[in-house]
């Protein structure tokens, strides 16, 4: 126990050295983008978190399926954290979307497809954690959740996509796209390594609540 | 597009820094205490179950079925 | 084969009793044809505007009498433990799935038919030789809004607080289809034939038909 208490402690004091070392570089190192100066620096918070939505739910989907065909508790468990800090990571997108929103459009929300649909999408993963809150018991539990989340999924994709189906003031995917990347390979660079280092919290943060639902799932079953 | 004073575009730059790594941070140091907190349930529970002393079954954050 | 004809005798069952007791649907329709009344007096008396947007107020309108109906009918099969005694009776319980959505469906279209009666009469629409087109489009979009409201509703209908859960599951579930649902039927009235989003909304029903089929059985069951 104790060890695996340390070894959280180090770990996470590693990943927030990660996350503050890409902050500070974003903030800092990497040169102004040409077009639109120092307000594009928000691109290596907002789209890292963006991203880790996208993964979080992936892994919500990928653990339903798992959690219907294998019925092991574990991936019920690494469901519902996987969607608690995806909900999160959304929230961080959007909040900071809008604020890169405001600085740039000139408005702090658009009705555009982009940012409707990832309210849209916010709204299904909310409710999954709504229903996972409101059925207390364990295995019931996981089974209506790991439904649901297989079907919430399909917002992620609709998502991913809205700005090439409708037109609209978000800008087009421009490093998950067929071809080249289109943005300069240092800024490219910072913001991969924005990404690996917000996947990495992602990750411990997935660890850590994990490990407090498997302990109260615990707590309720000896009770 | 529009292009505001370099000091508006640094005060947007750190609003939207101060939410997405504050909201991360504030998430985590909150998890850390949950997880603290139910550990030493689990423990409490645990003494509980194996021995005949008084330890108080824990009360825990998830309603029980 | 089995599942085929214990599904359809299921759907049977709901029509009849939908045709004696008149209540869910006539439901259904009153507050579509409040919603049409509502957002034509909120818009004011400009018909050019309606005419824009009666696709999304259909869509809408439709989103919402889904909830309604899908839980009056879930509710039927609750009481008296009906659920429960069908569940074991039949050889395979996803019959109950295949059932709701086939009499859903008919539901649904016959709703979606009428109020595309009701807003070209009130909003002088006049989509012409389309107007037959508007006719598989209701289909299509009616299957997938009915597989996914089966199943949702399947998910929360044994929990006290349904009320709550079921609008706040279904509503972000039903945005893709009521997206390429609007798109194609803004598509058939601009003159047209919205054969792409029509086939996105075929995909999207597929989509849902499969999950709602391969997860029902594991994931629904008598709470």
């Amino acid at each position: 126990m104790m060890v695996r208490q340390t070894i959280a402690s180090r770990s996470g004091r590693l990943v927030a050295a990660g996350v503050a070392l890409v902050v500070a570089s974003g903030l800092v190192l990497v040169p102004a983008d040409a077009s639109q100066g120092d307000v594009q620096r928000l691109m290596y918070v907002h789209v890292p978190a963006a991203w880790v939505g996208y993964l979080a739910f992936f892994v919500v989907f990928a653990c339903s399926a798992g959690y219907l065909w294998r019925r092991d508790p574990r991936l019920d468990r690494l469901a519902a954290a996987s969607a608690e800090v995806g909900v999160m990571f959304t929230g961080l997108a959007i909040a900071s979307g809008s604020i890169w929103g405001k600085a740039t459009w000139g408005q702090w929300w658009d009705w555009d497809p982009r940012l409707t649909t990832t309210a849209v999408m916010l709204l299904a993963y909310i409710a999954y954690l709504l229903l996972r809150q409101t059925v207390s018991e364990q295995r019931r539990r996981g089974r209506v959740a790991a439904a649901f989340g297989l079907i919430a999924f399909l917002n992620v994709p609709l998502v991913h996509f809205s700005v090439l189906w409708w037109r609209g003031l978000h800008q087009a995917p421009t490093v998950l796209r067929p071809g080249d990347p289109t943005i300069d390979h240092v800024l490219l660079a910072q913001l991969l390594a924005s990404v690996a280092a917000f996947s990495l919290a992602y990750a411990w943060l997935v660890w850590q609540r994990t490990r407090l639902e498997g302990l109260l799932d615990t707590a309720v079953t000896r009770d | 597009m529009i292009r505001q004073s370099p000091v508006t575009d640094a005060a947007f730059v750190f609003a939207g820094y101060l939410v997405v790594v504050g909201g991360v941070a504030l998430y985590a140091v909150t998890l850390r205490r949950r997880v603290a907190k139910a550990a030493a349930r689990a423990r409490a529970i645990r003494a509980y179950a194996a021995g005949p002393d008084d330890a108080e079954p824990a009360v825990t954050e998830r309603r029980a079925p | 084969m089995a599942l085929l004809g214990d599904a359809v005798a299921l759907a049977r069952k709901d029509v009849v009793a939908e045709i004696r007791a008149r209540d869910a649907l006539p439901a259904a329709a009153t507050l579509g044809a409040t919603g049409l009344v509502l957002v034509a007096l909120a818009v004011g008396p400009d018909v050019g505007r309606m005419r824009l947007l009666a696709p999304a107020l259909v869509g809408v309108v439709l989103a919402f009498a889904t909830v309604t109906l899908a839980d009056r009918l879930d509710s039927i099969d609750r009481a008296d433990d009906a659920l429960v005694a069908l569940w074991f009776a039949l050889d395979d319980p996803r019959a109950i799935f295949a059932g709701r959505v086939i009499s859903l469906s008919a539901s649904l279209t016959t709703l979606e038919l009428g109020l595309w009666l009701a807003a070209a009469t009130l909003l002088d629409l006049r989509p012409g030789a389309g107007a037959l087109l508007l006719v598989p489009l209701a289909v299509a979009s009616s299957v997938s809004r009915a597989a996914v409201a089966a199943l949702v509703t399947s998910l929360v209908g044994g929990s006290p607080h349904r009320a709550l859960l079921a609008p706040a599951l279904l509503l972000p579930m039903l945005v893709p289809t009521l997206l390429a649902g609007v798109q194609a039927a803004s598509a058939v009235l601009a003159g047209g034939q919205g054969v792409q989003w029509t086939a996105v909304l075929v995909a999207e029903s597929l989509l849902f038909l499969g999950v709602g089929l391969i997860t029902y059985g594991e994931a629904a069951g008598p709470a």
